[in-house]
């Protein structure tokens, strides 16, 4: 009998153990690749250095999977191409435009290396590109 | 030999394995179960924080989350949403001064009630000392000077089907008021105050973001058509009136009459648009698609647009043009291998958005659907279930826009609407006669159609009244 539940205690430790990093795993991995968690945390951004002094700059390093960032005159819109998962957020209107070069910035992540998006407020707009930024005579 | 039997000890430590070995089976079970995580982003409220940072921020301050007096009372009692402002959700700040002014006399409170209520003449009626200064107000008496400006959504006359959500926020901030006995010092004139800031997310705000982006970024827009229902109506019936009441106000509004009556669901909205109405039936919502056009030549629309298919695609804006303004219409699809409403079948009605038409008696087999163009000329004469659609014939013909010099005549859908008794037995136009009880009960007032209405009330009394058609008959049938 003491066998037993020795053997069973055992048993359901090792699967608490594969569960827990599994749930762990899946969660990380899921909340890394949410399109809407993205989305909203690249508007909240921008909304942010509206708020900030110049020069104030910001680096959001993009997750390493099949998506696509599009943020426009008006809007963030990130898309999880292999779920086929689009979320659009709208940033605020504000004094301080957003520039988005010709009204568009399209980014491709890559499932193989990091990429990264820069978004910088210089003086009275905020700017945002793919490589860093130099405000002014100050480099980000 | 004979074999032992268990002892009872035994066999209730059997009994306590058996179930713990099948306790920790089914937990291993339940463990690799599929889940799905769900994640809660509370996007309103880090909303509100940002907007709250981006206002003490932006032009309506003195510096840093101190507000200018005179610019908040430029402000103030309007919808505007100044400086900053979210396409997708509205907004309205509520900015009150925390202290209150001590006092003795009236006369001590010349300067509160000039600030606090921009009173011009001062009088015992509208400023006065009750220990501390009070003013009035828009009809109150206030002792803290506050101002309050944004998106008019403190009165709700109707409600949208899907519920509306909304945050309310308090900061703490300042006002700068100067104080006129030191004119050329900035000591003592930041007083402080809170500023509640409440959050909007209502079809109002979505629906003039979907116009405001189509005209910014040159896109057609689409959602599926939401359910708005007024509570004057009945149930079943969807009403989706847009239109701006003057200037740059846009609002939802009802019918009373024939005459736009508008709601206080309203947005300060300065793209163009062309004003928009629909009605439906319930079940049709979210079953077709609302879409927001932006047109480069306003004059090569029809008089009248409700299908999409209506509006030709040389007034349609490509990026390379200038958008003169936005047309809101309403697109439906068709299963595959039909190209025309009256090739579907009643269920296929249903499914993809059309109204079925049922040609004479109820026991009749529906023959196919509309798509409810004012252009589609339908007899309407079914007194089942669907009868609404009947008046909404009869509201298409009665927004003729251009005067009605004569009346309907009998063969109008608005009339045929009307000919059926209450009991439900379906009476064909040409049998009509003067002795009947509704013979006459379509007419002309103000170069507008009317018809009679009928709306059950307590104890299954039908009452008539006249409409411009612009609301629904909803009897039911048989």
């Amino acid at each position: 009998m003491l066998l037993w539940t020795f053997i069973l205690i055992f048993l359901t430790l090792v699967a608490i153990y594969f569960y827990v990093s599994n749930v762990f795993g899946a969660v990380s991995e899921s909340v890394r690749a949410s399109a809407s968690l993205n989305s909203d945390k690249i508007t909240g951004i921008i909304n942010v250095l509206q708020a900030s002094p110049s020069v104030t700059c910001n680096r959001y390093a993009l997750p390493r999977i099949d998506c696509t960032l599009r943020i426009d005159d008006m809007r963030v819109n990130f898309t999880d191409n292999k779920n086929q998962i689009s979320y659009i957020n709208y940033y605020l209107q504000s004094p301080v435009t957003v520039r988005t070069g010709s009204g568009l910035i399209e980014i491709a992540c890559d499932p193989s290396t990091e990429k990264a998006i820069y978004m910088a407020r210089c003086g009275n707009e905020i700017i945002i590109s793919e490589s860093a930024i130099t405000c002014g005579a100050v480099a980000c | 030999m004979s074999e032992e039997s268990p002892t009872i000890t035994e066999s209730l430590l059997y009994l306590i394995k058996f179930i713990f070995s099948a306790g920790v089976i089914i937990f291993i079970i339940i463990m690799f179960t599929n889940f799905r995580p769900v994640m809660k982003l509370n996007s309103m409220e880090r909303l509100s924080i940002e907007m709250a940072e981006n206002m003490g921020q932006h032009s309506l301050v003195a510096d840093r989350m101190v507000f200018d007096k005179d610019k908040l009372d430029f402000y103030d009692g309007t919808i505007n949403e100044p400086y900053v402002r979210q396409c997708e959700y509205g907004y309205d700040a509520k900015i009150t001064l925390m202290e209150e002014t001590q006092c003795q006399a009236n006369s001590e409170c010349n300067n509160f009630c000039s600030n606090a209520c921009r009173i011009s003449q001062i009088t015992a009626d509208n400023c006065k000392c009750d220990k501390v200064c009070q003013c009035q107000k828009n009809n109150a008496w206030i002792k803290n000077p506050e101002w309050l400006f944004g998106y008019d959504r403190h009165v709700a006359p109707y409600y949208g089907e899907e519920s509306s959500s909304y945050i309310e926020r308090t900061y703490p901030v300042s006002i700068r008021i100067p104080n006129p006995q030191k004119p050329f010092s900035y000591y003592d004139d930041a007083k402080p105050a809170v500023m509640v800031l409440s959050i909007y997310d209502t079809w109002l705000t979505r629906l003039s973001c979907m116009i405001e982006t189509s005209h910014r970024l040159k896109k057609t827009q689409t959602i599926k058509i939401p359910c708005i229902t007024f509570r004057s109506s009945l149930s079943r019936e969807c009403s989706f009136p847009l239109a701006k009441k003057t200037g740059n106000i846009l609002c939802l509004y009802d019918m009373q009459s024939g005459v736009k009556s508008f709601t206080n669901d309203c947005r300060y909205f300065e793209t163009p648009f062309q004003d928009f109405y629909y009605y439906y039936s319930e079940e049709y919502k979210e079953k077709v698609f609302l879409k927001s056009v932006p047109i480069k030549t306003q004059s090569l629309l029809p008089s009248y647009t409700q299908l999409c298919s209506s509006i030709p695609a040389a007034a349609i804006a490509g990026e390379s043009d200038a958008v003169e303004t936005v047309a809101l219409c309403i697109e439906k699809t068709m299963p595959s291998g039909k190209t025309s409403c009256d090739q579907l079948n009643a269920g296929e009605c249903i499914q993809y958005g059309y109204p079925c038409v049922w040609y004479g008696h109820p026991t009749q087999d529906p023959r196919g659907c509309t798509d409810m163009s004012v252009s589609t000329l339908v007899p309407c004469a079914y007194t089942g279930t669907l009868e609404m659609y009947c008046a909404s014939f009869a509201s298409a013909v009665c927004q003729i826009e251009s005067p009605v010099n004569s009346a309907p005549s009998m063969n109008d859908r608005n009339v045929f609407c009307l000919k059926r008794s209450i009991q439900g037995t379906f009476i064909p136009a040409n049998l009509y006669s003067p002795s009947d009880p509704d013979y006459g009960t379509y007419g002309i007032n103000g170069g507008k159609c009317l018809c009679k209405k009928g709306e059950t009330q307590a104890g299954g009394t039908i009452v008539y009244r006249w409409t411009d058609g612009t609301d629904y008959y909803t009897y039911n049938g048989p």
